[in-house]
């Protein structure tokens, strides 16, 4: 029971960062963007192309990479989101769905469907009051914790994270603010890249890399941003906990293979009885 | 082998050359030296991709040899079309459908995996045409084929049998069992399962996890928690190597029996975990009887050496040298005609024979054969199962695949 | 005097059909104008297109000469245009602090941007937000939230200031403050073009008044005459004749 609720702990933890994107990129750009998987497995194979092909250190790689993946996305975002900005969110998602089959597939172009893994070598456990735990999952809570302190000091501390959250809560606003909304999405863009690609790699950390992996989060990810909020980082982050921690307590009582729907049934209950979520608000339609 | 290839093609612009010019003289269609194609859809890409290029090797040099000792039905030549199957169902279909109404062919060989196998078996049988496949799934066969689907390859069953006689002979008393959602491994599981319970060993606990799931610890948690001595683990590579990763560590100690397409994937898998997460994983593969002459011969005709172990190519010689058998003893190139005689060829009764060109000269004369080829005995139940195929058995030791033994169901 | 924001011809509107159909008003430096003129006049869309929320299809906004009709809206805050809406004029998810700050944060002239969020002359204009500043703007009472919309508008120390109804839902006493606020800033030299509902009010600190009635000027005149005139209230309850006020 005790192990269980970690391991719950530990997959909600993975959930955070995708969800984080998920929420700060709904809120900026107002669509769900269903492209966040595939993006987590293209920057997870980007690491492994430097880890494990070049050679070199996994944190140096993902560093670069995260940087580097920031600046892809917006470049991304300038030909597949931007000339579609003014058709609305129905056909920015529509985009997002496509834009994710591309990215999985040049991964599988790339990389075929094997299963491969970072360069790091595996260690067995050590027990910490009767719960097992390993260096993996140390990391990933550390990595996302650290991740979530500073994404908590971008958006409270720094204009760009302020005019963020600004432009989440009222476009319209924002722009007789003085705020560039055009500069605020490059920087969401740029900001989610990063967490994406930390995320990818926390994930392949955490299991095997192959195409599939990023959109098989999918689920769970919305579900943690849906549960929170869309557009509230901190219900992103709650959010993803809740859904880890339910999903995995969930097996004591039904078959393993069927927890996949539990995040689809809190999807579900939230859109029928609260649909701001945990920590959002009413959307304006104005 | 890249000349050869390049002098096939070169052969082949020849023919095209030449028929323009014959055409106004011969009725090709319907002439005796017409050629004789053969539809074969193998993995160069996906998944199994790593499996395509060898079994098209053997395909080749396997016609070669039946077309240079004079080929089939009074000098006609067997005419390969080898396409890839991508690995998946749809492209597979796609493939069949183009080897019946473009190519007019008659066999369609190949089709490694149950995918590709389940999508080709109704469009065979609606068009009267002989599908011959590597595929494991019990579904391939059942129901009613009509004749027109034959496995050159172990049934999933068969799998079970084998790796559950295995289990119980290493002395497990209490193992615990997890497989993919999937039609070939669940006959795998379940058999093994029945054969445990019946031989009065403890089953600690038995699950099915679905394909391409974030994460597996739960699954892991459920049957390595209970701590049995072994855990057999049926799925494909992708997911074995994220379980064995939580596995170890997650700090089980369970001995581990998967399937070779999961433990070795041709040197993958080691690759993926490392020699540590691998040590003493124990795999098994259906694969040839090494020591059969029908294997050693085949060895000599794709010039590998003697040590070599093909998984699959074997079962593609097979299933050509079958094709021109049948037809030959059906004196037609039709297979409602030939598709009654690949029993008679195989199964005998007849002169025992591995050789597909003595086969050939033999049935010519009007005498019976049974014929043993390179990847099994060659031998069918009515319904188009193989039978005489037997499973290798290795351990993972020090990052090296080590053979231990070769068993039959 | 000079004329420091002056509106020529300005056609606008949402769809098909024009809402603003020719508009021309001109706004004195240092001077008070209000609009006031029945529900669906079209005064609120003047604002917006003023703001570059919605765009002049036709006519021109020049402010101290230059023609803004072609910048974004955060261009025109940096060129000295300055506006608080009349609903959602406050970011609900940042603390009153914040929304002070965002407001003056991406300002290019670093004019606007130096010295403090909240400086000694706002904090005498709005006494009651420093005792609010970690307090979530969507929490605080309808009162409130209008002076901070004000006083985010002023941060950026503009050349016009444009309020959308700023008395709109406001308990009397909060009216008096607005006004008076208004007034405070006005004396400051900042010119303000505003539009009102509650005329009488408005007009008592206002210079000029601009009638608007169904996307057109129904009429311009001095403050205090308007307010002298017997039928006042007609005026902006839309059934005012043009030719009883030719004057």
């Amino acid at each position: 029971m005790l192990q269980t609720a970690f391991n719950g702990l530990v997959t909600g933890i993975i959930v955070t960062l995708p969800a984080l994107a998920v929420t700060l990129l709904f809120g900026v750009l107002k669509f769900p963007n269903f492209a966040v998987g595939s993006m987590m497995t293209l920057a997870a194979y980007l690491v492994f192309a430097l880890n494990v092909q070049l050679g070199w250190p996994l944190v140096i790689s993902t560093a670069v990479v995260a940087v580097a993946f920031g600046g892809l996305l917006i470049a991304i975002d300038y030909v597949t989101f931007k000339p579609l900005r003014e058709r609305g969110s129905i056909t920015l998602m529509v985009a997002s769905l496509g834009l994710g089959f591309v990215l999985e597939n040049i991964a599988r172009l790339a990389y075929g469907n094997t299963a491969r893994s970072f360069a790091i070598e595996l260690a067995r456990p050590f027990r910490f009051l009767d719960i097992r735990m390993n260096r993996e999952q140390m990391i990933t809570i550390v990595v996302s914790t650290l991740a979530m302190l500073a994404m908590y000091f971008l958006l409270t501390r720094m204009p760009i994270g302020r005019a963020m959250r600004a432009v989440a809560d009222n476009p319209a606003l924002a722009l007789v603010r003085g705020i560039e909304s055009p500069r605020i999405i490059r920087w969401t863009w740029f900001i989610a890249g990063m967490l994406l690609a930390v995320g990818g790699v926390l994930i392949g950390m955490d299991r095997a890399l192959e195409p599939p992996m990023g959109s098989s989060y999918l689920v769970a990810v919305f579900a943690a941003a849906i549960l929170g909020g869309l557009g509230s980082p901190l219900g992103a982050f709650i959010g993803a906990l809740v859904i880890g921690i339910v999903s995995e307590l969930a097996t004591l009582v039904i078959p393993p293979n069927y927890r996949i729907g539990i995040p689809l049934c809190v999807i579900a209950l939230i859109l029928i009885f609260r649909p701001q979520g945990l920590f959002g608000q009413p959307y304006i339609r104005k | 082998m890249k000349k050869l290839t390049r002098r096939k093609v070169l052969k082949r612009l020849g023919a095209a050359a030449a028929l323009p010019i014959a055409a106004p003289f011969l009725n090709l269609a319907h002439a005796q030296g017409a050629s004789i194609p053969i539809g074969v859809a193998l993995p160069f890409t996906g998944n199994a991709g790593a499996y395509g290029p060898d079994m098209a090797e053997a395909a080749k040099r396997t016609a070669a040899k039946i077309n240079s000792a004079g080929g089939i039905l009074g000098g006609r030549k067997l005419e390969l079309f080898i396409e890839d199957s991508e690995s998946s169902a749809s492209v597979a279909a796609n493939l069949s459908q183009k080897f019946i109404n473009v190519h007019k062919c008659q066999a369609l060989v190949g089709y490694w995996g149950t995918p590709e196998g389940m999508s080709s078996r109704p469009i065979a049988v609606q068009n009267k045409v002989v599908l011959m496949v590597s595929s494991a799934a019990n579904a391939i066969t059942e129901g009613d084929t009509q004749g027109y689907v034959w496995r050159f390859q172990m049934k999933a069953t068969d799998w079970g049998i084998v790796i559950g006689r295995a289990v119980q002979r290493l002395g497990f008393k209490n193992i615990g069992i997890m497989g993919l959602q999937n039609a070939f491994v669940l006959p795998i599981m379940k058999t093994v399962e029945d054969q445990m319970k019946t031989a009065g060993r403890t089953v600690t606990g038995s699950l099915i996890y679905n394909p391409e799931q974030p994460s597996y610890r739960a699954e892991v948690e459920r049957i390595f928690g209970k701590k049995p001595e072994a855990v057999c683990c049926f799925g494909l590579l992708p997911d074995f190597v994220s379980i064995m990763k939580e596995v170890y560590r997650g700090g089980f100690d369970s001995k581990v029996i998967a399937l070779s397409i999961m433990a070795d994937a041709e040197g993958k898998f080691i690759e993926a975990v490392g020699p540590q997460v691998a040590e003493g994983i124990r795999h098994f593969q259906p694969m040839p009887d090494t020591s059969a002459p029908g294997y050693k011969k085949f060895l000599k005709l794709m010039g590998a050496p003697d040590d070599r172990v093909y998984l699959f190519p074997p079962n593609t010689h097979d299933q050509i040298a079958v094709v021109a058998m049948a037809m030959e003893k059906a004196k037609s190139p039709m297979a409602v005609d030939w598709s009654k005689q690949i029993i008679p060829v195989c199964n005998g009764p007849g002169q025992n024979i591995d050789d597909v060109v003595d086969a050939l000269k033999l049935i010519r004369a009007g005498k019976p054969v049974n014929f043993s080829g390179a990847g099994s005995t060659c031998d069918f139940t009515p319904n188009g199962d193989q039978l005489g195929r037997g499973m290798g058995h290795w351990i993972i030791q020090g990052g090296k695949n080590v053979f231990v033994e070769y068993a039959k169901p | 005097m000079s004329d420091i924001l002056v509106i020529k011809e300005l056609h606008a509107g949402y769809g098909e059909g024009d809402i603003l159909k020719g508009i021309d008003i001109t706004l004195p430096a240092g001077r008070v104008v209000t609009i006031i003129g029945p529900n669906g006049s079209g005064k609120s869309t003047l604002l917006k297109t003023l703001a570059g929320l919605l765009l002049a299809r036709r006519g021109d906004i020049v402010l101290k000469e230059q023609s803004l009709r072609d910048l974004s809206p955060p261009r025109r805050v940096r060129a000295g245009l300055s506006y608080v809406p009349q609903e959602y004029n406050i970011f609900r998810n940042l603390t009153v602090l914040e929304n002070l700050k965002i407001a003056r944060e991406f300002m290019a002239d670093r004019k606007m941007r130096g010295g403090t969020a909240i400086s000694d002359e706002l904090i005498e204009l709005f006494p009651e937000l420093p005792g609010k500043f970690k307090a979530r703007a969507g929490n605080l009472s309808g009162g409130q939230r209008q002076m901070l919309a004000f006083a985010c508008a002023l941060t950026v120390h503009p050349e016009v200031l444009m309020l959308d109804e700023p008395s709109a839902g406001l308990s009397p006493k909060y009216m008096t403050d607005i006004f008076d606020t208004v007034k405070k800033v006005n004396a400051r030299g900042v010119s303000v073009l505003m539009v009102e509902q509650n005329a009488i009010e408005a007009l008592r600190i206002s210079d000029t008044c601009v009638v608007m009635a169904n996307g057109h000027v129904r009429l311009t005149a001095l403050a205090n005459q308007v307010l002298e005139m017997k039928d006042l209230h007609s005026l902006y309850l839309g059934d005012a004749k043009e030719e009883a006020v030719a004057s």
